[in-house]
């Protein structure tokens, strides 16, 4: 048996028993001493995966009905772009030419990329200080990184993965298009966006929430001081998970709805549109349990020391 | 020789006890009188510092045996995470330890606000985070 398959390894092409990929090229376009313009495309899939990582200036992206990824803009002095090109993998990633990014030793320049990628490619994103701005990515997935840079970002991607450190998180989805998992964190930038749908989980420690989301099944909110607004229309049988330590949360919720709504807070207040808050009898803190239509979705809200403001629309 | 012999015969030869010639204690209140002020409120002063200390000290004591412990025990402290370089990453993981801490003392007055412990498990986790960001840009 060994004999057998020593034989058929040795005399076949490997390409015969698995179809292999095609090797991926290199590239590295250095900006040593002076910044220079970029000007290059690549040739890739429709739905290919286009990774961009950029530390200062920014980036800027958008789409284009065609299978091919077009960059331009500047590349700062004493930097890198690090190219790693295939068909169904483009990766552009900025460094600097001294080695680390830290104690003065990264990029001394900023590096601006504009880039246009299939409409229909799946898109990682990574800053560091530049500010990003995505516009019409529809593929698979968006995936988007930021320490302090701002990220615009408007997609129709059905999976939205997005994690901000103290940059601000803009995001709106394409008109006629909706999120079928959509995860937004930031520690201290602020979330605001518009559009979600299915499941979607919000994270802050301190930054300020707005979020307008329609047809969610499953909606789950953490933040430990920032203030959290959000206007939602649970979809049948959806079930929504709203908690602070400090930071209040105001849901509007439609006149329609029709839920199993509770609500608790240790030592903040309640004031809902829907049913009668009961006050703790002994010390601070109230409660709210409330049967509205015939109470399909699950709203639990739960509070510290925050407020409570549950609204009809 | 025996010596104790010796010393009980000298004894008796003193003879019984003797009474002074004169009243001496005026002689004495007289001086005590003469002796200046300061040297005399140290009596005064020691005397009320131990009153104070006393039923400070009862005091304290009966404070302590009234309070529960966990109110007595230092507040707790952040986890002991590595600090980024980045300064954007370092502010964000003050942030990050500052919240846990608030978390922690949350939960310490409100034990039954299970709620927090998943609070506190996604600080922990994006402070981890920040550590794995770090070391991706480096």
């Amino acid at each position: 048996m060994y004999t057998l398959a020593k034989i058929l390894f040795s005399t076949l092409p490997l390409g015969a028993l698995a179809a292999e990929p095609p090797a991926a090229e290199t590239q590295a376009i250095v900006a040593a001493g002076e910044a220079r313009s970029l000007a290059q495309s690549w040739t890739v899939a429709p739905d290919a995966r286009i990774e961009v990582s950029n530390v200062r200036g920014s980036v800027a992206v958008s789409t284009w009905d065609q299978a091919e990824v077009e960059l331009s803009g500047r590349l700062g002095a004493d930097s890198r772009l690090s190219v790693i090109a295939a068909p169904k993998r483009l990766s552009l990633r900025v460094e600097g030419t001294k080695s680390g990014w830290f104690g003065g030793q990264g990029p001394s320049d900023d590096s601006e990329l504009v880039l246009r990628v299939p409409r229909t490619a799946a898109l990682d994103l990574s800053v560091v200080s530049a500010d990003a701005t995505v516009s019409g990515i529809a593929g698979k997935s968006l995936e988007a990184n930021s320490v302090s840079g701002t990220l615009r970002l408007t997609c129709g991607a059905p999976e939205v993965e997005v994690n901000s450190v103290s940059g601000e998180v803009v995001f709106t989805t394409l008109p006629g298009s909706a999120t079928t998992r959509a995860h937004l964190q930031t520690v201290s930038g602020n979330i605001v966006a518009k559009g979600l749908g299915g499941r979607v989980k919000l994270e802050t420690v301190s930054g300020e929430v707005r979020v307008d989301a329609a047809a969610v099944q499953e909606l789950e909110v953490g933040t430990v001081s920032g203030d959290v607004s959000i206007a939602v229309v649970p979809a049948a049988h959806a079930r929504l998970r709203l908690e602070s330590m400090s930071g209040d949360l105001r849901l509007r919720l439609p006149a329609t709805l029709s839920a199993h709504l509770e609500a608790s807070t240790f030592s903040g207040g309640i004031h809902s549109d829907f049913g009668r808050p009961e006050e703790e009898e002994h010390g601070p803190g109230s409660s709210l349990d409330a049967h509205i239509g015939d109470g399909d979705a699950a709203i639990s809200v739960q509070s510290f020391s925050g407020d409570i403001e549950l609204r009809r629309q | 020789m025996n010596h104790e012999l010796i010393w009980r015969n000298e004894l008796r030869k003193l003879g019984g006890p003797a009474l002074p010639e004169r009243d001496l204690w005026p002689a004495i209140h007289a001086r005590i009188a003469a002796t200046p002020r300061r040297g005399r409120r140290w009596p005064a002063l020691a005397a009320a510092a131990a009153a104070v200390l006393v039923v400070g000290g009862a005091g304290w004591l009966g404070w302590r045996a009234r309070t529960p412990p966990a109110t007595d025990a230092a507040p707790p402290a952040p986890l002991a995470w590595a600090q980024p370089e980045l300064p954007a990453l370092a502010a964000a993981a003050q942030d990050l330890d500052a919240a846990s801490v608030q978390l922690q003392q949350a939960l310490e007055r409100r034990p039954d606000a299970v709620f927090l412990v998943g609070l506190l498990n996604r600080t922990n986790a994006q402070r981890m985070r920040l550590l794995r960001q770090e070391a991706k840009a480096r």
